[in-house]
């Protein structure tokens, strides 16, 4: 960065773990294409798993970002009744899976439980209600057990309230533009010096051919001549504050670096 | 799949009726809130309380029968009481009980007045304070019986307390002697009207008390009324919830195949794609070499021709020129679709642009004799982010079909403006216009309007498609005006871009 003296600084290893997360602002799950084997975390020219790469921002800065699906429910709300972090044991009393086969029905079971990714389900996520925010997380299924449990990207919590989410290409397009019509107005005149795209790996697949024009309306929005990058990946994070972290699934992350 | 079949009106209706016949008789699952209990279990309380008033308050001619006597009252009382309690609690159930309950309020309303007349009597009459004690049943039966009932409470008290005055002022005198002289006149006047005062007490309290009671038993009544919509309601909601999930299930379902019906679809779309791709691939190398032929021939470099080679030749050479513009047409469609063009957005001055394409389409409209006229803003525009290349498309596009539809002696006009949503780029014909029915397909593939095609053979249906789909990437976008035989509008808004 130029001009008030902001630097960026690559703390991968430098800064302890704990101080990294505690300060978490922005991030994202790395993915591999819905391929669900391995995934890497680049740095320096290497390649790492199970890493942790972080991006440590010191001097006067201003950032800002956003984290939206355009997702809506459908169909009634049903409540978890047990759960163990990221596998979804039941709903409503019934197995997790339950909620797919009601709405899939028949025809389409087979593809539930085939033992790769359920792709289709993919499509639907489900909508997790958050007892004190308006807003509905998504969570993304990754795989389906012969009992009927569901092992979703982000853990579930008890008790709350889920329901299948819908959206399709044109929406998802339309959340982008306004995503970063969001920040362009949280940015409040000033002018945006890099973005940082971390978009769902299943928005990828909903968009299609027309998965290039989400950069194309970040970039019209927010200024083509502003550097750009980000990755595909499994989990976006986003906060206002470190203490509101939430890991969100199937949603476009943008988070823009300026000048205070 | 069956959607919800209820008449809301006569729901209504037999929702409210209900309510209003049910209320008398429906009393609430849960035992403890009946007034009934209620009064049961403050009886053991007021009962022992008005023994031993009548224990402190006795009357100094106070006998060894009469002790007896009230003892057995007392014990009469709390045996009645624990009878009371227990066919409450288990012979009655809330739908047993509403036929026989004025009958069994009367009874135990009627065993209190008696014990209350005992312990009045023996505690000092009609001059003592036992008397106050008939205002609890008064104010009790508040809560059993309507304001009627109330009153006649209030009614028995009042003949109660004038049997006490009257055997207190001498009348037990009378019965003994049979004699009205061993009455004292004047005390059974004093003891009458101490009765007259406390009846009109009675009879106060049980009238307001009545009156309240009737007030708040209305308003329970009207929240009851209220509850029970209410419960309707979410009944009610909850059958919709339960419909909207099957319409919710069928939709997903729906949309699953036409998902799966959309990907095959557009494999299917890939595989024309490419084979348009290859073929148009294909042809340009023969077309290319077809070209360069006939030129040579042509421009004589294998020999003169007579003037009728010339002119097959000619027309040769135009036909296979309009076959490479196709073809050329074909390959950027295809181009377009695949997401393999890349856009170059540069800072363009948009009215020079504008100019530069107009001034390259003038000799085709003063070939057709049509007047092309665009003044540019007196003003300089500011520079816009844009891909020239792309643009001049879509220019070139607009343009030669504005020039292409409009007949011999017309008129195309160019304008551009500056406007709060972006720039704002029109052309305006007068030429033949767009039909009602072309006007919803007039940006698809390969389309061209019946009039189009009959006033100019040639075209691909490709340049509004193209010109629709590079406005688009721009985040701009395109739009017509048109009147049949009298000229089109079509207008193009950018956004200013940072």
């Amino acid at each position: 960065m130029s001009g008030a003296g902001a630097s960026i600084l690559a703390v991968g290893y430098v800064i302890p773990l704990f101080y990294l997360l505690w300060s978490l602002r922005y991030g994202g799950a790395a993915g591999d294409d819905l391929l669900f084997l391995e995934t890497y975390q680049y740095f320096r020219d290497k390649a790492y798993t199970g890493s942790v790469v972080g991006l440590g921002i010191c001097g006067p800065h201003f950032s800002t970002g956003i984290a939206m699906h355009g997702f809506l429910p459908i169909g009634r709300a049903r409540l978890v009744t047990k759960t163990a972090g990221r596998r979804l044991h039941s709903l409503d009393g019934k197995p997790a899976t339950s909620i797919y086969e009601e709405y899939f029905g028949e025809d389409y079971l087979a593809e539930l439980h085939r033992e790769s990714l359920p792709t289709l389900a993919t499509s639907y996520p489900l909508g997790v209600y958050s007892l004190d925010r308006d807003d509905v997380l998504l969570r993304n299924p990754i795989a389906v057990e012969n009992g009927g449990t569901m092992t979703f990207a982000s853990p579930i919590p008890f008790g709350i309230e889920t329901r299948l989410m819908i959206s399709d290409s044109e929406r998802g397009l339309e959340t982008v533009t306004l995503a970063a019509t969001e920040v362009a107005n949280r940015l409040a005149g000033r002018k945006p010096k890099a973005i940082v795209v971390i978009d769902s790996v299943t928005r990828k697949r909903m968009l299609g051919p027309r998965a290039d024009e989400e950069v194309e309306i970040i970039q019209r929005i927010l200024g083509r001549d502003v550097p750009i990058a980000g990755f595909y990946g499994y989990a976006e994070i986003a906060a206002g504050k470190p203490e509101d972290a939430l890991v969100h699934n199937g949603s476009i992350l943008i988070w823009v670096l300026s000048e205070q | 799949m069956c959607g919800p079949n209820w008449d809301l009106q006569s729901n209504d209706f037999f929702t409210y009726h209900s309510i209003e016949s049910s209320m008398t008789t429906t009393l609430p699952d849960n035992k403890n809130l009946w007034p009934e209990t209620r009064l049961i279990l403050a009886r053991w309380f007021y009962v022992p309380l008005g023994f031993f008033l009548l224990l402190i308050g006795r009357r100094d001619a106070f006998f060894v029968g009469d002790s007896l006597l009230l003892g057995v009252v007392f014990v009469v009382m709390l045996l009645g009481n624990i009878f009371l309690f227990w066919y409450i609690r288990q012979v009655v159930t809330h739908v047993t009980f509403p036929a026989k309950r004025t009958f069994f309020n009367a009874g135990q309303t009627g065993l209190d007045l008696v014990f209350f007349f005992f312990v009045m009597f023996y505690s000092g009459g009609v001059g003592g304070i036992g008397h106050a004690l008939f205002f609890i049943p008064i104010l009790a039966s508040t809560l059993i019986f309507t304001l009627r009932g109330t009153m006649m409470v209030a009614v028995f008290s009042s003949v109660f307390v004038l049997l006490a005055a009257s055997l207190e002022g001498g009348l037990a005198k009378l019965t003994a002697s049979a004699s009205w002289s061993a009455v004292d006149a004047s005390e059974l006047l004093v003891q009458f009207g101490k009765w007259g005062t406390i009846s009109a007490l009675y009879l106060l309290a049980g009238f307001f008390g009545g009156f309240i009671s009737q007030s708040i038993k209305r308003r329970d009544l009207l929240l009851l009324g209220e509850i029970a919509k209410g419960q309707e309601q979410v009944k009610r909601l909850q059958k919709l919830t339960d419909e909207f999930d099957k319409s919710a299930k069928l939709l997903v379902r729906r949309d699953i195949e036409l998902v799966s019906a959309n990907e095959k679809l557009t494999q299917l779309d890939r595989m024309k794609s490419e084979i348009i791709s290859v073929v148009a691939h294909q042809l340009r190398t023969p077309l290319s070499a077809i070209k360069w032929t006939l030129k040579m021939l042509l421009d004589e470099d294998t020999g003169k021709l007579t003037k009728g080679q010339q002119g097959l030749l000619a027309k040769g050479f135009e036909s296979n020129e309009r076959m490479v513009v196709l073809i050329n047409d074909m390959l950027a469609v295809d181009y377009l679709e695949s997401g393999k063009l890349k856009y170059n957005f540069i800072p363009v001055q948009f009215e020079s642009l504008v100019q530069e394409m107009v001034s390259n389409l003038l000799p085709i409209a003063t070939h057709k004799k049509i007047r092309v006229e665009f003044t540019p803003p007196k003003e300089l525009l500011p520079k816009v982010k844009i891909d020239p290349d792309k643009m001049r498309d879509v220019f070139q596009n607009l343009i030669d079909n504005a020039i292409k539809y409009t007949k011999e002696g017309g008129l195309v006009t160019a304008n551009v403006a500056m406007e709060a949503e972006g720039l704002h780029f029109w052309i305006k014909d007068n030429g033949i216009g767009i039909p009602e029915d072309a006007k919803g397909k007039i940006f698809s593939r390969f389309f061209r309007a019946k009039n189009a095609i009959s006033t100019e053979t040639d075209g691909s249906g490709l340049g509004l498609f193209i010109a629709q789909s590079v406005v688009k990437r721009h985040g701009g976008k395109v739009w017509f005006e048109s009147v049949l035989n009298e000229g089109t509008t079509f207008h193009v808004l950018l956004p200013l871009t940072p």
